[in-house]
């Protein structure tokens, strides 16, 4: 199916690191008919959602196929630790108010538990470096 | 699970009982009604209305269909990532905001803590009650907040940088 084959292709260009494959490198990896490939990336290219640029690979010519608009990604991790993140009263916490980030006790928690989870962390990071530097002596 | 934010946001928003229908929209394209009852096991009014409320909250979106031999419409629903991505990144922005409140609190008040309960106090505070615990007398010794202001900078700085990108 054709369709699949897009998906495919576009899933593939999403996870890739910069948004861009070589055509060659494609239709190997979905172990699809090079010719297949072809023609789903002609229609892809014609709706606007890749890009495709001549370039010579082993001296060879090939298309190196460019996503054009990326999905952005869902990452909570930055705030996933603060407990602002589910908090229900965020919309009327503020300084001054009687609920405030002032002293919120649930952020002071958040606050105290990343300080932990980065102290541990650094000193995973530093006994690890420790044990390479022993390791290369 | 792919879709952690997404159940993490609708279930804050509209409670538990979304959460197995984002696990299975994620799993699929599109689903329709018939698919989601099929594997919910909701009765069609449930479906809809929890369906309803997810649209509201603009995390999901559908397209219908007219059914040529019965004429009734038939609905195709689906993740709405960009509406997640705008509503987590307002979340993220009024989460900022707090953060800076909280970290001027920290880098403007001198602060003492019960060497009894642990109470927290500022020095206006503290000196009020002559450097004694309100609700235990115990004695009132400075604090040293350092961790608190280190951690507040460094989450501020990470936050900044991923709403900039």
């Amino acid at each position: 199916m054709p369709e699949e084959l897009e998906e495919k292709i576009l899933v593939m260009l999403q996870d890739s690191k910069e948004g861009s494959v070589l055509q060659c490198e494609l239709w190997k990896v979905l172990n699809s008919g090079s010719r297949e490939v072809s023609r789903s990336l002609v229609k892809m290219e014609k709706r606007n959602l890749i890009k495709r640029e001549s370039v010579q690979e082993g001296g060879r010519k090939t298309y190196r196929i460019t996503l054009l608009r990326k999905a952005p990604k869902i990452d909570l991790a930055d705030v996933s630790w603060c407990s602002c993140l589910t908090c229900h009263d965020l919309s009327r916490c503020g300084r001054g108010q009687p609920i405030s980030p002032d002293n919120c006790p649930k952020l002071s928690i958040s606050i105290r538990n990343e300080f932990l989870k980065h102290s541990k962390d650094e000193e995973i990071k530093r006994l690890s470096s420790a044990r390479k530097d022993a390791d290369a002596k | 699970m792919p879709n952690d934010g997404l159940v993490l946001v609708a279930r804050e928003l509209i409670g538990e009982e979304v959460v197995q229908l984002i696990q299975i929209l994620s799993e699929q394209d599109e689903t329709t009604d018939d698919e989601l009852i099929a594997k919910t096991g909701l009765k069609l009014n449930n479906l809809r209305k929890l369906l309803y409320q997810l649209f509201e909250q603009s995390l999901v979106s559908y397209r219908r269909v007219r059914d040529k031999d019965a004429g009734w419409f038939k609905y195709y629903w689906r993740i709405n990532k960009t509406g997640l991505i705008i509503l987590l990144n307002a979340k993220k922005k009024k989460i900022l905001f707090k953060l800076k409140e909280r970290l001027s609190y920290e880098t403007e008040n001198q602060f003492f803590s019960c060497a009894s309960c642990g109470t927290r106090f500022t020095f206006e505070d503290a000196i009020e009650t002559n450097f004694h615990c309100p609700t235990c007398a115990g004695r009132l010794d400075g604090m040293n907040n350092q961790d608190t202001v280190y951690i507040l900078r460094l989450k501020i700085e990470e936050l900044e940088k991923n709403l900039a990108d």
